[in-house]
């Protein structure tokens, strides 16, 4: 479940989301949701590329980075390690997610038997959840839209918890933003206004 | 003549032990011991702790399972992180010259979420090779935002905040539904259900 996509997944997916485009009906409801995450993916993997190919980060997202604790080259290596998982359906503890950190044990006793797939049921605005100091992203597919500026600002959101183990409302004020860990986006936003926009 | 010399030198001192005791309160210090724990109860050990006080800030270093530092007597703020936890930010005030303080810390949330977003699902819909999307326009307002409806039915938008809306299903050149949808912090999810 948590290995990395070889290549030969990759040109399965080309073949998938090409043979729906010729003939929709033929598909499940089930084909369906598989479809649309594994299209989201590719979304989010175009995204990850062009912020591994993007050459020239302004000195303000280097700023931000430094202030997490991290750089662009530390992120920059961080991308290829990177694990999509469908949320929605997840059964993962959302406590595993904080294992690699201090609040471990406290994880477990605040978050209980909660799952992933029930996180983002239980909470409708919930676009991904990441992993802390990991490399799991998990993605509610019809959430994850074209628009590739917004999908690089979301990738490098959800990286940037992965990479510093660093919790919403931490990087909201490291940032300098307004500390609201029920609408994170102003995270991702400033992070397009910095190092994807400069 | 004798008395205003007297006079002039009492006040003389009164000034300069006056100014003595302000100088020696404005730099008392203490020393503060920082109790940082999870809601479990485990001492958290890596945690950056500092206090904060104007353009000053004192940082505590780990000392034998408590954080400790330095600091002159007064107001400060509390700033506690550490990795998985929520960020701790509260108001101190120091003025004992061993100031003990239990910091307790919380799970953080790692999830991105949006209140600016509008998602929503269509059913009854019949598919076939013509596209199917939705357009939202604002009655008060100007900036329409479109999208295509993705299998089975559902749709979203970001950056839409509260107020009324127009909302259109368009199948190919088609208007197959319109209505008007009140978007609201509590209404941000659309079920739309059309005839077959």
């Amino acid at each position: 479940m948590r290995q990395k996509r070889s290549p030969e997944d990759y040109l399965w997916t080309v073949w998938l989301l090409s043979a729906r485009t010729v003939t929709p009906q033929h598909y499940t409801l089930t084909d369906q949701l598989i479809f649309a995450f594994e299209e989201a993916t590719l979304r989010l993997e175009s995204a990850a590329e062009a912020l591994l190919l993007k050459e020239n980060y302004s000195p303000e997202c280097e700023k931000d980075l430094a202030a997490l604790g991290t750089s662009i080259e530390k992120f920059k290596d961080s991308i290829g390690s990177t694990i999509f998982m469908e949320g929605t359906k997840s059964k993962e503890l959302m406590a595993d997610l904080y294992s690699s950190t201090p609040a471990a044990a406290s994880a477990k006793v605040e978050l209980g038997n909660l799952t992933v797939g029930q996180k983002f049921k239980n909470e409708p605005g919930t676009t991904a959840v990441a992993e802390l100091s990991g490399n799991l992203i998990f993605i509610d597919p019809q959430k994850i839209g074209k628009n590739l500026q917004q999908n690089m600002g979301l990738f490098f959101h959800e990286k940037l918890h992965n990479l510093t183990g660093l919790t919403d409302d931490v990087i909201q004020d490291k940032l300098g933003l307004t500390v609201d860990s029920n609408n994170s986006k102003n995270i991702s936003d400033k992070l397009v206004k910095d190092c994807i926009n400069k | 003549m004798k008395s205003k010399s007297v006079l002039s030198t009492m006040a003389f001192l009164f000034l300069f032990w006056g100014s003595v005791f302000a100088t020696d309160f404005q730099a008392k210090k203490s020393k503060v011991v920082l109790y940082v724990v999870s809601t479990y109860g485990h001492v958290v050990d890596d945690a950056e702790v500092k206090l904060i006080r104007q353009n000053e800030t004192f940082k505590a270093a780990w000392n034998s399972g408590v954080y400790e530092v330095d600091v002159p007597n007064g107001e400060f703020q509390l700033s506690v992180v550490s990795r998985g936890f929520a960020l701790l930010k509260r108001h101190v005030e120091i003025s004992h010259p061993e100031e003990r303080i239990i910091a307790s810390l919380r799970v953080g949330t790692i999830d991105f979420t949006s209140r600016d977003m509008l998602s929503g699902q269509i059913s009854g819909l019949s598919w076939d090779s013509a596209p199917i999307w939705i357009r939202l326009v604002p009655v008060f307002g100007y900036q329409v935002k479109e999208d295509l409806v993705r299998k089975p039915g559902s749709f979203q938008f970001s950056g839409v905040s509260g107020g009324e809306y127009v909302l259109l299903v368009i199948k190919g050149e088609s208007v197959i539904d319109l209505r008007r949808v009140r978007v609201t912090d509590s209404n941000r999810h659309l079920s739309i259900n059309l005839p077959e």
